[in-house]
Formats: structure tokens, sequence, C-alpha cells
């Protein structure tokens, strides 16, 4: 093997060699754009100077299989990392380049192998987008029934890689629950189908043991999924709750009443006030602060506070969040406000969503109608692709989102919100539900006086919130993935469970090559 | 002994050495060599051996029994079996079809009988999530959730032998799995002992994106890699509604799709089985019966039960209705279903009348296969066997999404206990065959033992041989139930 101290250029005439007909990008804008995913510390790296230190080498595009398992042969012959790219939606580091490394886009493989409605299923490439293959499966009837906020700028690859749920979950599944098969090209540059139509065979499920391995063990270059009729029929309504507490009490008995909403969202006080509203555009942070802002105004302060309300509100969030503590119940007349959306066959939806609101009622729910939930169903995906506007002024704006059983939950809640406030305004929804359990989806923003503080202030605010959610007994990650932002956590999150990772991680990867880092496998976690 | 045996344990293997220190761990009276233990853990309930022993080849047994009482001494067992290179079978009810619990060969073999490890850790109903110990019987366990007010949900036909930690190894599926999935779909964590001795426990949520979920490397390694100590499983709460209907089609074509549709449809039925028409049982029993004609014979029904609250049991049987009544189905009432339901545990023990006959033999395949592919698998499978002269009985059950598990008892007479077993071997073959052509995935249900790993085709056989690189890394001794899935022996 020759080691990563050849000269670029020689690499790179390497590659070109080995591969001739392998599309390479060794352009600056390239290599710049790729440089980071929507991990939104990156951003404040570049706000700090720091806009692309560590630049790849370049850019690939392969076209099929076969270029991939030459680009494996050479990479673990040059001893060059390979990183796996989707779309580069994901939000912890996972295709933080690095200098050196080979960024592998694969939007090239983004074809509809073929639908096979009489079972089910669809074959598809990794690389495809996560809406191009809806809209496919649309034209024919059928849905996925995937449906992550970045549905428009996320490849099912990256679905795959990084265990990603959609918002309508409970009904559908998770991504690990639609997959049957994945083929996959490995760091040793074998061809492996992980399963077949009918899922497993004999010995453990490969299919589960690849689903979420972000890149680390290989490329995912196909995957065999479970389709649906496209919904005939959808009912969508809006309850409220006086208390978070209240709310979750009444989800959990939903879940476990043998129902299977296809969504369910509560809000906790704050998050309410900003679901309810407008926000078509801007990161939920900017409208957040808007609405903080705005709701105070409406209740009787005056206008030129508002600027000002913001910056106090974001520097000093610790009072901040005791403020919207004690505001929440006046903000908020309607209290937290659940939302749950019932698809699919019209018998069974009705039947289902008659039962699920004599069960929130029974709980305490105040019925809100139906237009909370198409308001929502509206604005699913009015999240924004543009970093926010906050980043620009010194603030940071990002998302966590963890998961426990039913008992924790409370627990789970309480234990990040005190962990996150000392260093941002914090709020919360609670949107994949489980009869065991749910998740937790916080929202926070804060602020500093420069850029290199907010850098100190965000990873001392994550480092504190990753211990509270282990603490609490839960997940550090529910659906976003692990990547490099949330390496350094992976034994506190799995104990020594972590050698059969590191097994997998040295069967597969032999010489490390696949996106060292991620996952806490490999080399060096840092992005 | 083989020349293997003897480089890996030299005939002066320490024995008596071994047996102090396995009795330092687990106790006097939790470790035995005497014959009662010995030959009772010699065969587990694969036909093969059942058939052999019934001509009089007695199997040997391991030269050791243990039952730890827990983790720590399963790990202590462990460790003494790597130093001496001891092979080990983890053992739960030794239900295995396929010799999976079974020892083989003529190495001294240390069997781990998980049974004592039975009890609940922790209940939390909240949640409706259950912590409890491997070891416990499946009917045990299921009683006691009962008790409390929840089930499982998980009811293979060896509910009354088969241990938790069986089920695990083997991802079983039971009678249940349209509505509440494999074993594996119940199972939110566990906690399992490698071959060194570690300790390995995946933390429980409802779901996390933190890698790859780990559990899986042990869920279906048959024992390979490790012994599955406890396990968190989520539940379902009782009392439930339930109810059942029944439906009869011209042909199995018929009756698959509209099950096919019922479950596209998001229908999530209790029990689905497309059996033979069961007035057919009449001229089975009764020679004077008259001979059921080719329609008749071609008849398939369709058994249902459903569970939930009642309005949506309601809506569930409405939309099954209305897409047999496409299909041309004929509506049966509750009451075929019911019968099935109250013999459920039954069936399965039928083969044992069969299998005490001198010279028969007899055995169940269990293929996936799509529902594109279900109609000609099954046409292919009745008719290679019964072109050969041997009986059987199909069933088509675990219905999901994608597609089923055809299920297909044989049996046979033979005219000496060897051609017993050369039939049962022919038999295998034609199944083997069958499925290669018709797209029929051997080894679905009952997991792949000695047995079936030898009758996978190509991408079958690459999947075990990286459970066999994953066991190298693992279990470098390669003390944990060498042979099976194709591992080394
Ligand atoms: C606005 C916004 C909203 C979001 N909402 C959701 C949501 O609702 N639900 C959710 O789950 N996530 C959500 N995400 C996170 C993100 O979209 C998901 O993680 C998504 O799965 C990433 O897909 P991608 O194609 O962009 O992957 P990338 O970001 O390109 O890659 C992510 C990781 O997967 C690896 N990878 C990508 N493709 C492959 C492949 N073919 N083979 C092997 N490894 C590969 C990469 O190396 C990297 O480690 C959101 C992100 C944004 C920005
Ligand atoms: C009449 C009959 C009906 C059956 N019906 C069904 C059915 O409906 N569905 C179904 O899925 N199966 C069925 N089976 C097969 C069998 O019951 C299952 O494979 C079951 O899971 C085995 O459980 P067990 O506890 O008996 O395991 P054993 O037979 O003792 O062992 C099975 C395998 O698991 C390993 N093992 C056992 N316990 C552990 C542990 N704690 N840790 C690690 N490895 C372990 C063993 O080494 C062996 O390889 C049936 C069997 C019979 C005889």
């Amino acid at each position: 093997m020759t080691g990563p101290s050849t000269s670029p250029d020689s690499r790179l005439a390497s590659l070109r060699e080995a591969l001739p007909t392998l599309r390479v990008s060794v352009h600056v804008a390239d290599r710049i754009a790729y440089a980071r995913d929507l991990w939104p510390g990156g951003q404040l790296e570049k706000l700090a100077g720091r806009f692309a230190p560590e630049p790849p080498l370049c850019v690939v595009w392969p076209t099929d299989r076969s270029e991939l398992v030459r680009l494996v042969a050479w990479a673990r012959e040059r001893g060059t990392a390979l990183v796996p790219f989707g779309a580069g939606s994901g939000v912890c580091g996972g295709t933080t380049a690095g200098a050196g490394k080979v960024i592998v886009d694969l939007k090239l493989m983004d074809s509809v192998v073929r639908i096979e409605p009489q079972n089910n299923l669809v074959r598809a490439q990794a690389g495809i987008l996560g809406w191009h293959l809806e809209d496919r499966l649309n034209e024919e009837g059928l849905t996925l029934g995937h449906f992550p906020s970045s549905l428009m700028c996320s490849t099912l690859g990256g679905y795959l890689a990084t265990r990603s749920a959609g918002q309508c979950s409970s009904m559908y599944g998770k991504i690990e629950d639609m997959v049957v098969s994945m083929e996959v090209v490995a760091g040793t540059g074998e061809v492996i189908e992980t399963g077949r139509d009918m899922g497993g065979g004999l010995g453990p499920d490969w299919t589960q043991l690849f689903v979420g391995s972000e890149g680390a063990l290989g490329f995912i270059t196909e995957g065999t999924l479970k389709v649906h009729p496209a919904p005939e029929h959808r009912v969508m309504h809006g309850y409220g709750f006086e208390r978070v507490s209240a709310g979750c009490e009444a989800i959990r008995r939903l879940m476990q009443a043998g129902l299977r909403p296809a969504v369910v969202r509560l809000y906790d006080e704050f998050d309410s006030v900003l679901a309810r509203s407008g926000a078509e555009k801007g990161s939920e942070a900017d409208s957040l602060l808007e609405r903080i802002t705005g709701q105070v105004k409406g209740r009787g302060a005056l206008p030129w506070l508002k600027r000002r309300a913001m910056q106090v509100a974001l520097s000093r969030p610790e009072i901040a969040n005791r403020v919207v503590d004690e505001l929440a119940p006046m903000v908020s007349a309607d209290g937290c406000l659940c939302v749950i959306g019932w698809e699919g066959d019209r018998r069974m939806v009705d039947a289902q969503a008659r039962l699920g609101h004599e069960e929130l009622m029974r709980s305490g729910a105040r019925d809100l109608g139906e237009e909370p939930g198409w308001h929502w169903l509206r604005r699913r995906y009015a999240v924004s692709y543009k970093q926010s506007k906050l980043f620009t002024s010194g603030a940071f704006v990002d998302t966590m989102e963890v998961a426990s059983t039913w008992n924790r939950l409370m627990d789970l809640y309480e234990g990040v919100r005190k962990a996150i406030a000392p260093f941002a305004f914090v709020m919360a929804h609670f949107s994949h539900a489980y009869p065991e359990g749910c998740s937790i989806y916080f929202s926070f923003a804060g602020s500093a006086s420069d850029p290199v503080e907010a850098r100190m202030r965000y990873e001392r605010l994550w480092s504190a919130a990753l211990a509270a959610a282990t603490r609490a007994g839960g997940t550090i990650s529910h659906h976003h993935g692990v990547g490099r932002s949330k390496a350094h956590f992976m034994t506190e999150e799995h104990g020594n469970s972590m050698l059969l990772l590191r097994t997998l991680k040295s069967t597969f990867d032999p010489d490390t090559i696949m996106n060292p880092g991620v996952l806490g496998v490999g080399a060096s976690g840092a992005p | 002994m083989s020349s293997r045996d003897n480089e890996q344990q030299p005939v002066s293997a320490p024995y008596p050495e071994i047996t102090a220190q396995l009795t330092e761990v687990v106790g006097a009276e939790n470790l035995s060599s005497s014959p009662v233990d010995t030959i009772a853990h010699a065969v587990d309930f694969w036909p093969r051996k059942l058939m052999e022993t019934r001509a009089g080849r007695w199997h040997r047994g391991p030269r050791w029994v243990v039952w730890p009482g827990a983790a720590a001494e399963v790990a202590h067992v462990l460790r003494i079996a790597s130093t001496y290179a001891i092979p080990v079978i983890p053992y739960g009810g030794g239900s295995s079809m396929v010799g999976g619990a079974s020892p083989r060969g003529e190495r001294p073999w240390l069997v781990i009988n998980c049974k004592r490890m039975c009890n609940i850790l922790d209940m939390d109903e909240g949640s409706m999530v259950v912590h409890v110990q491997a070891g416990v019987v499946g009917v045990e366990l299921e009683e006691r959730l009962n008790a409390r007010g929840f089930s499982l949900g998980h009811v293979p036909t060896s509910m009354t032998t088969a241990t938790l930690g069986g089920w695990l190894s083997t991802r079983s599926s039971g009678m249940l799995s349209s509505r509440y999935g494999r074993i594996s779909d119940l199972c939110l964590g566990i906690t399992a002992v490698l071959p060194d001795g570690q300790l390995v426990h995946t933390r429980v949520a409802p779901r996390r994106a933190t890698g790859p979920e780990l559990m899986h490397l042990l869920l279906g390694a048959e024992g390979t890699l490790g012994i599955i100590t406890a396990a968190h499983l989520r539940l379902h709460r009782l009392p439930l509604h339930r109810q059942f209907d029944s439906f009869r089609f011209e042909r199995i074509d018929e009756a698959a799709e509209a099950l096919r549709r019922s479950i596209t449809s998001g229908v999530r039925p209790l029990v689905a089985r497309i059996q033979r028409d069961p007035r057919l049982r009449r001229s089975d029993r009764d020679p004077d019966a008259p001979v059921p004609d080719a329609a008749a014979l071609a008849r398939r029904v369709l058994l249902l039960a459903f569970e939930g609250p009642a309005e949506l049991v309601e809506a569930e049987r409405g939309v099954v209705r209305s897409h047999v009544a496409e299909l041309g189905g004929e509506a049966l009432g509750q009451a075929p279903a019911r019968r099935w339901w109250g013999q459920r545990f039954a069936a399965g023990f039928r083969m044992t009348p069969v299998l005490v006959r001198e010279n028969s033999f007899a055995d169940y395949v269990e293929a996936g296969v799509t529902w594109a592919g279900l109609a000609g698998l099954y046409r292919a499978m009745e008719e290679a066997f019964a072109s050969r002269g041997w009986r059987t009985r199909l069933v088509v059950e675990h219905a999901r999404m994608e597609g089923v598990s055809l299920g297909c008892a044989f049996w046979g007479d033979a005219a000496s206990p060897q051609e017993a077993v050369a039939s049962y071997d022919a038999a295998w073959k034609v199944a083997q065959q069958v499925c290669l052509a018709h797209g029929g995935r051997l080894g679905h249900v009952y997991g792949g033992g000695q047995h079936r790993a030898v009758l996978l085709d190509e991408w079958g056989k690459g999947r075990l041989e990286l459970l066999t690189r994953i066991k190298r890394k693992l279990d470098p001794a390669g003390i944990m139930n060498p042979g099976v899935l194709g591992t080394e022996p």
C-alpha cells in the first residue's frame, strides 16, 4: 500500500490511470462545495474563517457498480479514504471530507431499476433523490411512504446509510422497516446483496447490519423496498393539550391502542406557537424568534423592543428560556398543539380516525378541528435548505433528536432541555411515536459576541445535551445519525457493544478507507 | 476420533480438570455427565436424527451438560471452553428442526442449557416492554405476561417447548407473524455473552440512528457467535377483541390474490393461512367416501383471524370481504377458521405419529416466496412430491407485504431404515430443486442448523460465508456451535 504521503498530483494521476472513464473534478468550486454537509457546526467554522480548511482531493461521479469496485481497489492500494456522498443534506458531518479524501457522489446512479406492483416492491439505485423516487412511484399509483422534511434534497442511499425516518413513520415504518435488501460495494471491494426479495436468508440479517452504516462499511448502490398503494383517503386533525406531559400521555395511549396513525406530532408550549404560525419561508429558528418577539409585542410590548429582545433572548438564553416558561400559557392560549393524520384505505382510515379521536378526547384533548392538521400538511416541507440568516448575525441554530421508552420520556425532555438552556433558546416537538416510546426533536438557537465564542458555546451545548440524553436513558440520535459530530459519544451510546461495530468495520473495511471517523470507527473523529 | 479432534483435543485432555472447573462455576447440581442427561441432549427435533435413532443408531450425547443460572456464569463457562477448545452448544428447548441444538461428530461437546435463566427481570407496563431472561420457555413467558394483562404476540407451534433464546437465535416466525412480525421485530435489545466471556448489552430505545442495529449480529446466528442471555421485548395489551373469517376459492391463485390485496390495503390479520378444503378430511378418513374429483382437490380455503379494537376489526373484515367477492370467493363464516384456531398447537406435532411408524420419513419444507412466485412454486412443489409418491400437505402462512412462506409437510414410507433416510434426503433434494427453479427461499422459518445450509443456492451460501468471517474474529477458537450454518466444523 502506498501511503497517503504521495503528492496529490501523483494520486490524481494514478486515479485517472486506474479509472480512465471516471468523471473527476478537481475544480476548487466543487471541492469547496463538497467539503461540508449541512452540519451547523460546519457553518460556524466557516464564519470563524475556516471555509474549507481541508478540501477533498477531488470529487468523482461513478456511473455503475463496476466503477465503484475499481475505485475501491484503487483506494485500498493507495490508502486513500473514500467518502460516499448522497445529497449532502446530512446534519452531522457525515460527508465532511478532510484533506486528501475522495468524495464519491452517487447521484449519477439514480435510476429506478424496476417496480413490481404485484410484490409491492421497488428496486432503485442509491443516488436517486427521494422525491424523484416518490414521483415515479406515484405515477404507478404507489408510494414509498418515506417523507423526511429533506425529501427534495436527499437520496435513497442517504436514507439507508443514516437510518432516516419520515413524517409518516408510525404507519409506513422507518427506512429499515421498508428495505428488504441492498446491494453494497464493501470496503473490501466485494459486491454484497444483503437480502433478497423475501428479506434475509439464513443467519444474521445483513440488510439490518448495513442499514445505518453511514458509509463506514461500503457504498450502498441499490435498494429493494416495500411500496404501498398511494393513499385514497386522508384525515387530518388538530388537538390541544394544556401541558406537553398530558399530550405525551395521550399519544402513548393512542399508540398502544393498536391504531396506526400516519402522522403524530406534538409540540411543546413554545413550538406550538411556531407550528400554528405561517412560517412558510425561512428556518424554524428565524421564524421562532419572529414569533417570540411578535407575540410579546402582540401582548403589549413596544414594537422597537423587537430587535433588542431577540438579541437579549439569544445571548441570555437561561433568562429567555425561563421567561418563555412563564409566558408559555399566555402565549399559546390553546396549549400544546398535537397534529394527528390518518391515510390509506378509506374504510380503515375512517374507523381508525374515529377510534383515535375518542381515545384522544378521553385523554383530555381539546378538539381544534381539521385546520391545524391540514395547515401542517401544507407546510410539511417548508423547512429551509438554506442555513439560517441567524448565522450571519453571529448566532447559531441546530436541532437534536433523541428518543426513549415512555417511562423515561419526560426525564429525557426535561434533562436535555435543562442542559441546552444555559446556551441557547430551546423548544421541542415529539414527532415519531411508538407503542413503547417516542422521539423528541429539540430546536435551539443561541448567540455569542463573535464566531469563535459562538463555536465554543455550540460545542459546550452539544456536550451537555448528549450527556444529558445518555444520563436520562435515551438514545443520542433518533434519525439524524452520528456522522462525525457525535462520533466521540458512541461509546457512551453503545457501551461495549461497540465491539460488534468494530468487528463489522474490520471485516468489511479492513483498510479503513470507507468514510473513516464516522460512527467513531476508523480514524480520528473530528469533523 | 477424527484427525481434527486429535489436533485440537489431545487424547489426554484434562477432562477431570475441566469438570472440576465447570463444577466450581455452576455448582455440582447444575452439571451433569450422566447418561440420562447426555442422552436427552443427544438429539433435537431434526427428523433425520429421530429416524436414525428409531432405526437403532444411538447418537452420542455431549460430554457435559451445564445449567448456568446467570450471564456471569455463562461467561465463566465460555472462558473455560475457550481455554480447552471445547465445542459448545447453546441449548434452549431443543426444538430445532434442523439439528442446530444437537452434537455432531465425536468431539467432547459441552451443552449449555439456558433454561434456568428464565426470570422476568423487569416489566415496564407503561411502555409495554419486558426485560426477560432468554432461557424462559415460550408458553411460560406468555402465561406470566397474560396474568399481567399483556401478550408477546409470538406464537410458534413449538410454543410449549422452545425458549426465547432459541427464537431469537433462529429469528423465529410464529403463527401471528402477519400482525406482529418475527421475533426480531419484537426485540428491542439483547444481552449476550461472547465466546471470550465478554458481556455485550445493546441499549434499549424505541428506535435509534446511531449506526447499524448491532443486536442483529446475534439474532439469527444460531449460537455460532455467542449466547443470548436476556432481551427486551415489545408487548401488546390483553384483552383483545378477536374475530374469524373463512373463505373458499376454486384455486390457490384466487385465494392468494385475495390475501395479497387485503394485506396491500393495510389489513393486518392476526392469522392468515391458505390450506386445503377441510371437507376433504372426510374422504381422508372414510375409505367409503366418494373419491374427490380434480376440482375438489384444487379448492383452497383462506382462514383468517383478526384482533384489535372492534371497530377496526370490522373495517378490516369489510376490506377483506370486498376483495374476496371480486375474486369469486365463497364465504364460509367464522367456523372453519375458529376450528383451526382451536387446534393450532396440535397441528405441529402431527408428524410424530408418522415418525414412530417403522421406516417412515417426514419433515416440513418452509420456503419464502414473493406473491408473484407463489402459485408457480405451490404447484411445482405439489407435483414434484406427488409424482414420486410422497404425500404432502401445503400451507401458505406468514403473509406480509412482499410475499409469504410456503409450508410443505411431506411424508412417506420406505422399505427399510436405510431407504427411509435415503428417501428423506431425496425429498429434500427435490424441494431444493423446485425452490431453485421457482424462486423459493429455503430455510425461511426454522433456521439452518446442520441441515439447510447445504441446500442453499450461491447467494445463500455467500451470506453464510460472511457469517464465517465474523465468527473467525469473535470466536477464534471456534468453540461456538461449530458446523452450524455452514461454519467450520
Ligand atoms: C432541512 C432538513 C430536514 C431534514 N429532515 C429530515 C427528516 O425528516 N428525517 C430524517 O431522517 N432526516 C432528515 N434530515 C437529515 C438528512 O436529510 C438525512 O440524514 C438524509 O438521509 C441524508 O441523505 P443524503 O442523501 O443527503 O446523504 P448525505 O448527507 O450525502 O450523507 C449522509 C451520510 O450517509 C452516507 N451516505 C450517503 N449515501 C450513501 C451511499 N449510497 N452509500 C453509503 N453511504 C452513503 C454519507 O457518507 C454520510 O455519512 C434533514 C436534513 C435537512 C437539511
Ligand atoms: C413441532 C414443532 C413446531 C415448530 N413450529 C415452529 C414455528 O411455528 N415457528 C418457528 O419459528 N419455529 C418452529 N419450530 C422450530 C423451533 O421451535 C424454533 O427454531 C425455535 O426457535 C427453537 O427454540 P429452542 O429454544 O427449542 O432452541 P433450540 O432448539 O435449543 O436451539 C435452536 C438454535 O438456537 C441456538 N440457541 C438456543 N438458545 C440460544 C441462546 N440462548 N443463545 C444463543 N443461541 C441459542 C441453538 O444453539 C440452536 O442453534 C417448530 C419446531 C417443532 C418441533
